[in-house]
């Protein structure tokens, strides 16, 4: 029996340390699975195996002979063969020619495409498939792209088989197809290796599972040994209790009315579905679970920046319209104009104040004064208001998108993740300041994959899961959700 | 002064200086190459540009299209909307004035001249601006790319013009391929009979003042801003980013409209197929040596103004014959993008507002020579 | 980087302007006080072309002309290619260098020297062809007819197709009168003669379209063409070789031209009417006015390709012969066009 052995590897990255010490073995004749939320550490883990990453630390061996780290081209030769999740294929070459890529040695000689692809073909008639090899990729449906990376794959040959994140891309009934040639291969003696994120899958095809958490390993055991709760809370971490914080809600006061609200994505999938809530003034609404679930959709929606598919979103007791801020999720993107200078980062939400302008025209005076205001009140170092934003650190850069989102009280302030990537103090900070809006009347839906984030400041919370609220504290609700997958 | 802004001020002095010195080493090497002598060459280009009130009139005429279409780049560059069309919209503006001076009756009587000159940059202004906006509403409505839609536009404009010079526009005679030379009463007012300067010069002094205000001092000079050095930042705060670029287009286009019609009014006073000099393109350096800054425009025209005064002096007095002009005006441009690539390398990783200008630069540098 | 970029300006600028500070002072002086003719005052002549003068061809002649002046007054000369926007900036840089003399070599060149001539009225302004005058603006026409309409003699009398033709680069009015005295000639040899009608192939300098404009009328039967193609000469020679066909040089000799073909040329000698011209502005007594100059005057001639000398039969030759000797003597007139 073979196997492939990694042992304590540790990878950083920058500022991030991507994978701490983790050991796991993979057995032939196995699919296993490596579960973990996004930045768990899958992908470079992946990455270190085919060779396209060095580890800083750590080994891996096959069958006990040690791999040589850092080079895929001895990785493929040594038979670990790395299925990607984004396919590359020459769109305008036609299959047989994109087979053909994968035995290429150098560019010298001529090109035999029977040869070269003689291998795969054999393959594809084991696994009973027919391709248009003639026909240009193109032409091919996601699924037959797939196949054909997976023969090119295996026509390499070798026993190590790695699919990541194979299934993002399919359609149900491929997944299915999917998941008969992972246990194909697995009877076929082959070390499967399957990254994933989704439990369902995982639970259907796996016959051992490992667990990474922000880099770290957090558990493996064979498949009949877990159940989704427990997949759920290796990969999330424990869910900590509300802390209890101080009602400001005054009775009768309204706030943000969202009803049977629906929005697609980015690519035209319903990415929010009928989701309705109420978040009442003095109130901060916590919105967890998984990314990806259609929480930064509803977000957008909420404070404007998406329109809504169906549905409605109000707020109640205000004729005129609400004045509404928004903390996005990613400062350097959506938050920050980096090659602005702080001052005109700070009159992102400025720009309408009646003070700092006349007419069309900017007080530059006013705004000076008003800034300076800003940066002594929300402590941001900075040199001067003319230096530009980008060289502020990150703590600071996302002080200047709090500070200018609650200078004016807001009637609804949206924050996505307002701390990933902050240190402890400026976390501190943020929260304090969330909490002190709210205080003050402010109706506060905040969007947070940080559990931890949630239970420290929110009043309420729910999870979101495949664009629907699931209710209720505790994990039961993101539990079920789960397993409905 | 603050310790930022000093830095700041040390840092741009050398980079200045640099710069500087290799545009200048350039023009040795072109010379050079033409085998003149570099001292009497040095002389006659300094001379033309700048040897008597003849030749500060000649660098001052270069330097207003000049000025003008470069304020138009910095205006849509700043919005982040690569207009690089300037030549087309110049033309076509062009094009409009001669055209609604056609109608204008000759002999003046009814209406002041000054209205009809006003009603002339005015149509030089609305070709210029349709043009841009037909670019513009391509990219914000069909996604096309502005880069290429302009340059395409650019090739039709000149095929336009060259049909209206000897079709509809062509002067009464239908001798030669120009459009009727306009009445002294509609020109631009002109200083000096013997000179060629004209009141274009301060229409486009004041222009630059008019773009820094606009650009620094108006709210939305302010958003345009925000949406060129960020789209994801206006677009989460609620700005719509692309009816805002496609202002900034318009504006642009406007801008080199006029420009256009400055030249038909102050300087040739006809079209002809040579009715545009590359201005549009020029403005591109121009816009990016002053750094996209509409006050540093001002002297960034003026050098290239004075460049091509004194190569022209050059080329009268010299064996080199004109060939030398547009050599050097392009290798001023070729080495100015040179520059600009390896100090962007330099400061790889704050490279991001620079690398789309530097593949347009390179593209667009060819259309110099 | 955007911060630094304010600064790159000001250091060049810097150094222009203190470069031309100094200038300044050094240049203006000698200006001003060269004014009163106490020594003997060295005439200055500028000339403006279309093209550029390696063209062999029309703008070659003129600056052969402009050396001419060089050589036999001692003046100062300057050439410039000026075409368009750039015709008036270029005239008025020389007025303004006080220039005395001003040519601009083509029709484009009369109307901007009679506007400017207003400004600046101690520069002549004079173009080749063209009909405005001004006291110190005019023009000055080379009778080119006259040897065109014995190029299409020689065509009409030695055509075998019983077809001649022409190609031009556009439909000048000049250009058109030469083009009408040729076909005058043809008929003057042969009554019956067929005209293909020109071909005016449109961009200046472009050889590809102009062999492309030539190999349609030689398609169209024509066995003898003539050209105003300027610098794409070249183009109209290639087709005529490659049809078999032969072609007549303009305004400089092109008969040594490599192809072979060219049979005669119609030439422009430049030198006797740009001197005459510059004399004239030298002793003062220029006044605005069209001048010709034609055979009489030596600016024109008709010269056979003596390498080809078999192809013209002896008694075409003694009729050309006597055709030039009647023209010269006014005893023929020529037709042209007035523009």
């Amino acid at each position: 029996m073979s196997a492939l052995e990694i042992r304590s590897v540790s990878k950083r990255f920058g500022r991030v340390q991507a994978l701490s010490d983790v050991s796991v073995q993979f057995n032939s004749g196995e699919i296993h699975a490596v579960l973990g939320e996004n930045g768990a550490g899958k992908s470079t883990l992946v990455s270190i195996l085919a060779g396209f990453v060095t580890p800083d630390e750590g080994s891996i061996s096959l069958n006990g002979i040690r791999v040589p780290v850092g080079n895929p081209a001895e990785c493929r030769e040594l038979g670990i063969q790395l299925i990607h999740q984004h396919f590359t294929l020459v769109p305008q070459f036609s299959g047989e020619e994109n087979l053909a890529l994968g035995s290429f040695r150098g560019l010298a000689g001529t090109l035999d495409l029977d040869s070269s692809t003689r291998e795969a073909k054999t393959i594809a008639e084991r696994l009973g498939w027919s391709l248009r090899l003639k026909d240009r990729v193109a032409t091919y449906s996601v699924g037959e792209q797939q196949r054909l990376e997976i023969l090119r794959a295996l026509a390499l040959g070798g026993d190590v088989v790695i699919f990541d994140e194979p299934t993002a891309v399919l359609s149900p009934d491929e997944v299915t197809d999917l998941l008969g040639v992972l246990r194909r291969l697995r009877d076929e003696g082959k070390i499967v290796i399957l990254i994933a994120h989704k439990l369902s899958e995982v639970l259907a095809v796996a016959d051992r599972v490992t667990v990474l958490r922000k880099g770290v390993w957090v558990a493996s055991d064979i498949r009949d040994n877990v159940t989704s709760p427990m997949l759920a809370e290796w990969m999330v971490g424990e869910i900590p209790a509300l802390q209890e914080h101080p009602s400001y809600i005054s009775e009768g006061t309204q706030g943000l009315a969202v009803e049977k609200l629906s929005v697609k994505g980015a690519r035209g999938e319903v990415a929010v579905r009928s989701v309705s809530f109420n978040v009442l003034r003095g109130e901060v609404f916590g919105i967890g679970g998984v990314d990806g679930n259609g929480q930064l959709e509803l977000a957008e929606t909420l404070v404007g920046v998406r329109s809504a598919d169906s549905g409605t979103v109000r707020f109640g007791d205000t004729e005129s319209s609400p004045y509404i801020s928004y903390i996005p999720q990613d400062r350097q993107r959506d938050g920050l104009a980096m090659g602005m200078s702080v001052s005109d980062n700070l009159l992102v939400s400025g720009i309408d104040h009646p003070l700092l302008t006349s007419g069309p025209f900017l007080r530059p005076s006013a705004i000076h004064t008003w800034a300076n205001g800003l940066i002594k009140k929300f402590q941001i170092k900075v040199e001067s208001l003319e230096a530009r934003v980008s060289g502020l650190s990150g703590g600071n850069g996302q002080k200047v998108v709090v500070s200018r989102c609650l200078d004016r009280l807001p009637d609804l302030l949206v924050a996505v993740n307002p701390t990933r990537g902050l240190d402890l103090k400026a976390t501190q900070y943020v929260h304090e300041k969330i909490r002190e809006a709210a205080a003050l009347g402010t109706a506060v839906v905040l969007v947070s994959t940080d559990l931890d984030e949630l239970s420290a400041i929110c009043s309420r919370r729910v999870f979101m899961n495949r664009g629907e609220i699931m209710d209720g504290p505790g994990a039961e609700a993101l539990l079920g959700g789960s397993e409905a997958l | 002064m603050r310790p930022e802004t000093l830095r700041r001020f040390g840092k741009g002095c050398i980079s200045a200086l640099v710069s500087s010195g290799i545009l200048f080493a350039a023009l040795i090497v072109t010379l050079l190459a033409f085998g003149l002598p570099i001292v009497p060459s040095l002389h006659l280009i300094v001379d033309g540009a700048f040897g008597d009130r003849f030749g500060m009139s000649r660098t001052a005429v270069k330097m207003t299209p000049l000025l003008c279409t470069g304020l138009a780049m910095i205006v849509a560059w700043r919005a982040g909307i690569y207009n690089i069309g300037g030549e087309g919209q110049f033309i076509v503006g062009g094009i409009v004035g001669a055209w609604t001076a056609s109608f204008l009756p000759h002999d003046l009587q009814g209406i002041p001249a000054t209205l009809s000159l006003v009603l002339i940059l005015v149509a030089c202004v609305a070709g210029g601006s349709a043009w841009a906006w037909f670019a513009g509403w391509l990219y914000v409505r069909r996604g096309v790319a502005v880069v290429i839609s302009t340059i395409l536009l650019n090739f039709i404009a000149v095929q336009i013009l060259g049909w209206a010079v000897s079709g509809p526009l062509q002067e009464a005679k239908h001798q030669v391929p120009l459009t009727e030379q306009l009445p002294d009463a509609l020109m631009l007012p002109k200083f000096n009979r013997q000179m060629d300067l004209h009141a274009g010069v301060i229409i486009a002094l004041l222009l630059a003042v008019l773009v820094y205000v606009f650009l620094f001092l108006t709210k939305s000079g302010y958003r345009l801003r925000l949406i060129g050095d960020s789209p994801n930042v206006a677009r989460a705060n609620r700005m719509h980013v692309p009816r805002e670029q496609l202002k900034a287009m318009v504006l642009s286009g406007a801008l080199c409209g006029l420009a256009g019609g400055i030249e038909f009014t102050g300087m040739t006073g006809q079209l002809g197929l040579g009715f545009s000099q590359q201005w549009g393109f020029l403005g591109i350096p121009v816009a990016l040596l002053a750094g996209l800054h509409p006050l540093a425009a001002i002297p960034s025209a003026l050098y290239f103004g004075a460049l091509f005064a004194g190569s022209e002096n050059l080329a009268r007095f010299t064996e080199a014959g004109t060939t030398i002009v547009y050599v050097i005006q392009a290798v001023a441009v070729l080495a100015f993008v040179g520059t600009r690539s390896i100090a962007s390398r330099r400061d790889a990783g704050r490279v991001e507002d620079d690398s789309p200008t530097e593949t347009l630069v390179g593209a667009t540098a060819g259309g110099t020579s | 980087m955007r911060s630094s970029m304010k600064l790159q300006y000001l250091i060049p600028l810097a150094l222009i302007l203190a470069g031309c500070g100094s200038k300044d002072q050094v240049a203006s002086t000698p200006d001003s006080t060269t004014a009163p003719s106490s020594a003997k005052k060295v005439l200055k002549v500028a000339l403006l072309t279309p093209g550029p003068v390696s063209d062999a061809g029309w703008s070659a002649l003129a600056y052969e002309g402009l050396q001419g002046i060089k050589q036999d007054l001692g003046a100062e000369v300057s050439q410039q290619e000026a075409t368009d926007a750039k015709i008036k900036d270029a005239m008025r840089t020389y007025a303004q260098k006080d220039y005395d003399l001003v040519f601009g070599h083509g029709f484009e060149y009369n109307k901007p020297g009679v506007e400017l001539a207003k400004d600046f009225p101690k520069t002549v302004f004079i173009s080749s062809s063209g009909g405005e005058t001004a006291p110190n603006a005019g023009a000055f026409r080379f009778y080119l007819e006259q040897s065109c309409y014995l190029a299409g003699y020689v065509a009409g009398k030695l055509s075998k197709t019983g077809a001649v033709g022409s190609v031009a680069v556009q439909n000048y009015p000049s250009i058109v009168s030469t083009l009408k005295a040729y076909e005058a000639g043809a008929r003057a040899a042969n009554p019956k003669i067929k005209i293909i009608p020109t071909s005016y192939f449109g961009t200046e300098g472009d050889v590809a379209k102009a062999k492309q404009a030539t190999e349609s009328v030689l398609g169209q039967g024509a066995d003898f063409v003539i050209h105003q193609a300027n610098a794409a000469a070249q183009g109209v020679f290639e087709a005529c070789k490659e049809k078999h066909a032969f072609a007549f040089g303009t305004n400089a000799n092109q008969n040594d031209n490599p192809s072979g073909i060219v049979i005669a040329s119609a030439v422009i000698v430049a030198k006797p009417a740009f001197l005459e011209l510059a004399k004239k502005v030298q002793d003062g007594t220029y006044k605005g006015e069209v001048s010709l100059f034609g055979m009489d005057k030596g600016a024109i001639d008709f010269v056979f390709n003596p390498k080809l000398s078999t192809q013209v039969p002896a008694d075409v030759q003694k009729a050309v012969d006597d055709l030039k000797a009647k023209i010269k003597s006014g005893a023929l007139v020529v037709p042209k066009d007035n523009f």
